[in-house]
C-alpha cells in the first residue's frame, strides 16, 4: 500500500524506453475548437495499443481510427461538440516491445467549470423541448394526479366534474414523460435534436437519475388515470394516495433539491413539497368547476382541509432554499437565486390569492355568488402554470451549494517505512487540491523527502498512470494543484517519495476517487 | 514490468504473444546489469548498459551505489569520463578468499563524459560477490543518470510484484555452483 503523488510532467512518459516528445495538442493547452486529429510524437517508433479519450461529461470513448508512421502516431479526432477538459489516455509499443502509457490533457473552448450542469452551449432546441416536456410532466403530475386525487377524496358526487380535463393532463403527462428521456440523453451527450431517434441516446437518458423520475412518473400516472376511472371509492382512494406518494417519489429521485446535503432533510423535504404542491395545485380545476356547479359541501371541506398542506409546502419550500443556497445574496447574484425570487414573488401572490378566497370569498359566498371566486381561483390556477413553467428553468441552473467547494477526501496509504496522508479537495473548475503529509512509521515527518510524486491510473475504465510532481510547503507537507481526475471510480494511487539519491520509498493502494473536471 | 490491459479492444494472438514477449523482463529499455544472474561467493564483472538518455537528451554522468555483500569494486576507467569512487564503512565484516573487509568502494561515479541518445554504452566495474549473500535473494544497484537536461534514478525496489517505471537494475544470486 502506498500513497500517491501524482507529478505533471507533460513529456515524461510512465514507462521507460519510448518518450513522449510532444504532442497536438499540447499538454495542458486550451484550444478553441475542436481538433480534427490528435498527434503523438515520440523519441523513436512506437506501435499504438490502445488510445482513449474521456469527454468533459465523464465518457470514456476507445478510438479505433489510430495511424503510425515513423516516430508519430495519429489518431483521427471523434466528434467533440462538449467544451470543457478533455484527457487522451494514450498506450504505445516500442521498438524492444516494452509498453509506454501515458495521458494527455487539453481543453476545447475552456477548461471544464466543474460544474455538474448541462453546457450553457448545449442546443437551445433541446433545452427548449427539455423545459417543454418537464412542463407538461408537472402538469401531468400536479394538476392531472392531484386532480384525480381531490376527486377520490373529496367530491361527493359522480360524474366529477372537470373529469376529462384531468385525464387529458395525465395523458399528456404520460407522453411528456416518455419523450423527456431521449431529450435528457441528448442533453447528456451534447447531440442536436436531430438525434433524438438513436437508441444510444435513449440508453444515455435512462441512465440517468432522470430515468429513474420518469419510470416512477410514468408508474404515478397510470394509477392516477386508474383511480379516476374507478368507480368503487375506497379503491379509487387508496389508488389516489398511492399516486400522489408517487408525486413526491418522482421528484425526489432526482434534480438538485434531493442531492443537496444533508440528504436525510432534503429527501424528504422535497417528498413532502411535492406532494402538498400536488394536493393544492391538483385542486384548483376540479374545485372551480364544483364551485360553479353549486357543491357546497366539497368547498367547505376542502376550506377545513387546504392550510395544512400549504403550511407544510411554505415549511418545506423555506428548508429547501436555506439548503441550497449558501449565503442569502445569492438570491439575486446568481440565476439559481433569481428563478428562486421569481418563484417567490408569484407563490406570495398565489398565498395572497388563496387566503382572500378562503377567509373572505368563501365565507360570503351565499351572498356574493360564485362568480368571483370561480375567477379568483382560475387566476391561482394560471399563476400556479407559470410557477411551473419557471421551476422548470432550474433544470439549466447550478444551485449555490454546488459551486462551492465539493468535500474534501481523506486519503491514508501505508506501507512499511513510510505512510502518507493525503487530503483531496476537488475545486471548481481547476480539478482537486491535494496536501500530501509525509511520515515514517512512527508519525514523525520525513524531513529528508527531496520530491515527492504522486501518480494515479485507472485499469478499470483504462487510464493510464496521470503523474504530478508535488511542491513542499513545509517540513513534510507537500502540495499538487489542479489535479484534473476525469472519471470517477477506484483509481490506482501511488505516492514515489525521494529519500536520497538512491532510495525511494514507493507506496501504493486502491483508491476511490471523485470526478474532479 | 508491463501491464497487459484486460480491457484492450480486440485482443488478438499477436497482441497476446506481444503481451507475453512484453512480460519477460526485458532488458534492454532501461539502464541494466548485463548479466542479470550470478553465483554468490565468484567475482562479478558488473557491465551497466545505458541504452537511452533523458528522454533525448544526453547522459553526462552515472552514479551507481554499491548493495552490501558486492566487495573489491574496481571501476575500469572509460575515455572521456572521469570516475570518483566514494568509499565506507561495509555493514559487517566479508569474506574475501582469506583476508576480511569491512569497508571499501559504496559508490561510483562516472561524470564529465557526454553521450548522446542516439548512442549505447556500457560502465563496467569488477567486484565479488561475498559468500555470506544469501543465495535465491536479488540484490539491486540503485543507479542515477544524470543529463545535459534532467535526471532518471533507476532506484525502484519492487516489491509484492509491483511493476514500477524506473526499477533499479537487479541482480539474481543463485548459489555456488
Amino acid at each position: 500500500m502506498a500513497a500517491l503523488i501524482v507529478a505533471f510532467d507533460p513529456m515524461r512518459a510512465a514507462q521507460a524506453h519510448a518518450s513522449l516528445l510532444s504532442t497536438v495538442p499540447a499538454d495542458g493547452a486550451t484550444i478553441p475548437g475542436p481538433p480534427q486529429s490528435l498527434q503523438l510524437t515520440f523519441n523513436e517508433p512506437v506501435s499504438p495499443l490502445v488510445m482513449r479519450l474521456v469527454r468533459p461529461s465523464g465518457q470514456v470513448v476507445t478510438l479505433t481510427n489510430v495511424v503510425a508512421a515513423d516516430m508519430s502516431v495519429t489518431i483521427a479526432a471523434p466528434p467533440m461538440p462538449e467544451q470543457g477538459s478533455y484527457v487522451l489516455s494514450w498506450r504505445v509499443i516500442s521498438a524492444d516491445g516494452h509498453p509506454v502509457g501515458g495521458v494527455v490533457s487539453f481543453a476545447v473552448g475552456h477548461p471544464s467549470t466543474g460544474v455538474r450542469a448541462p453546457a450553457a452551449e448545449g442546443s437551445t432546441a433541446v433545452h427548449l423541448a427539455i423545459w417543454a416536456a418537464q412542463l407538461i410532466l408537472a402538469i401531468g403530475l400536479f394538476i392531472g394526479v392531484g386532480g384525480a386525487a381531490f376527486q377520490a377524496w373529496l367530491a361527493a358526487k359522480r360524474p366529477m366534474p372537470a373529469q376529462r380535463w384531468i385525464d387529458a393532463a395525465m395523458a399528456c403527462g404520460l407522453l411528456a414523460a416518455v419523450v423527456s428521456l431521449p431529450l435528457q440523453g441528448l442533453d447528456a451527450l451534447a447531440q442536436p435534436l436531430r438525434d433524438v431517434w438513436r437508441p444510444a441516446v435513449w440508453a444515455e437518458g435512462f441512465g440517468t437519475s432522470w430515468g429513474t423520475t420518469v419510470l416512477v412518473a410514468i408508474a404515478t400516472l397510470i394509477v392516477g388515470l386508474l383511480a379516476l376511472g374507478l368507480n368503487n371509492r375506497s379503491m379509487a382512494r387508496g389508488l389516489a394516495l398511492v399516486a400522489t406518494a408517487g408525486i413526491g417519489l418522482a421528484f425526489a429521485a432526482s434534480g438538485h433539491a434531493s442531492t443537496t446535503a444533508p440528504r436525510i432533510l432534503s429527501v424528504p423535504a422535497v417528498f413532502l413539497h411535492g406532494v402538498c404542491v400536488a394536493i393544492w395545485v391538483g385542486s384548483l380545476l376540479p374545485l372551480a368547476a364544483i364551485v360553479r356547479g353549486g357543491d357546497r359541501i366539497a368547498l367547505e371541506r376542502f376550506s377545513r382541509l387546504i392550510p395544512v398542506p400549504v403550511l407544510l409546502l411554505i415549511a418545506t419550500g423555506i428548508a429547501l432554499a436555506f439548503l441550497q443556497l449558501d449565503r442569502p445574496d445569492a438570491l439575486w447574484t446568481t440565476s439559481y437565486g433569481l428563478v428562486l425570487s421569481s418563484k417567490l414573488a408569484i407563490v406570495l401572490v398565489l398565498l395572497a390569492l388563496a387566503a382572500l378566497n378562503r377567509y373572505v370569498l368563501v365565507p360570503r359566498l351565499a351572498v356574493a355568488g360564485t362568480r368571483r371566486l370561480v375567477r379568483v381561483i382560475a387566476t391561482e390556477f394560471l399563476l400556479a402554470v407559470v410557477i411551473l413553467g419557471i421551476v422548470g428553468l432550474w433544470r439549466f441552473t447550478p444551485p449555490p451549494r454546488a459551486l462551492a467547494a465539493a468535500e474534501t477526501i481523506y486519503i491514508h496509504l501505508h506501507a512499511e517505512p513510510a505512510m502518507a496522508q493525503i487530503d483531496l479537495t476537488p475545486e471548481r473548475g481547476r480539478g482537486a487540491a491535494v496536501s500530501i503529509l509525509v511520515t515514517d512509521d512512527d508519525f514523525r515527518p520525513i524531513a529528508a523527502a527531496k520530491e515527492v510524486d504522486l501518480v494515479i491510473w485507472n485499469p478499470g475504465a483504462g487510464i493510464e498512470p496521470i503523474r504530478r510532481t508535488a511542491t513542499r510547503e513545509s517540513v513534510s507537507q507537500w502540495r499538487i494543484s489542479g489535479l484534473r481526475i476525469p472519471v470517477a471510480g477506484v483509481w490506482r494511487m501511488r505516492v514515489e517519495i525521494l529519500i536520497n539519491d538512491f532510495e525511494k520509498v514507493m507506496i501504493e493502494d486502491n483508491v476511490e476517487l471523485p470526478r474532479t473536471p | 514490468m508491463f501491464r497487459c490491459f484486460p480491457g484492450a479492444a480486440g485482443v488478438t494472438v499477436a497482441l497476446a504473444f506481444i503481451c507475453v514477449v512484453g512480460a519477460v523482463p526485458s532488458a534492454s529499455a532501461h539502464v541494466t546489469l548485463e548479466q542479470g544472474q550470478a553465483s554468490v561467493g565468484t567475482s562479478y564483472r558488473a557491465v551497466l548498459r545505458v541504452p537511452h538518455g533523458c528522454d533525448g537528451s544526453p547522459t553526462t554522468a552515472i552514479r551507481v551505489r554499491i548493495p552490501e555483500g558486492v566487495i573489491d569494486v574496481k571501476p575500469m576507467p572509460k575515455p572521456g569520463w572521469t570516475i570518483d569512487l566514494v568509499k565506507g564503512k561495509y555493514g559487517k565484516s566479508h569474506n574475501l578468499f582469506r583476508a576480511q573487509v569491512s569497508e571499501g568502494v559504496t559508490e561510483i561515479d562516472w561524470s564529465g563524459g557526454r553521450l548522446p541518445d542516439d548512442y549505447y554504452d556500457e560502465f563496467v566495474f569488477h567486484s565479488f560477490l561475498a559468500s555470506d549473500l544469501q543465495a535465491g535473494q536479488t540484490i539491486y544497484f540503485p543507479a542515477v543518470q544524470e543529463c545535459e537536461k534532467g535526471v532518471h534514478r533507476w532506484i525502484e525496489i519492487p516489491s509484492e510484484g509491483s511493476e514500477y517505471p524506473e526499477p533499479a537494475p537487479g541482480l539474481k544470486l543463485v548459489p555456488k555452483p
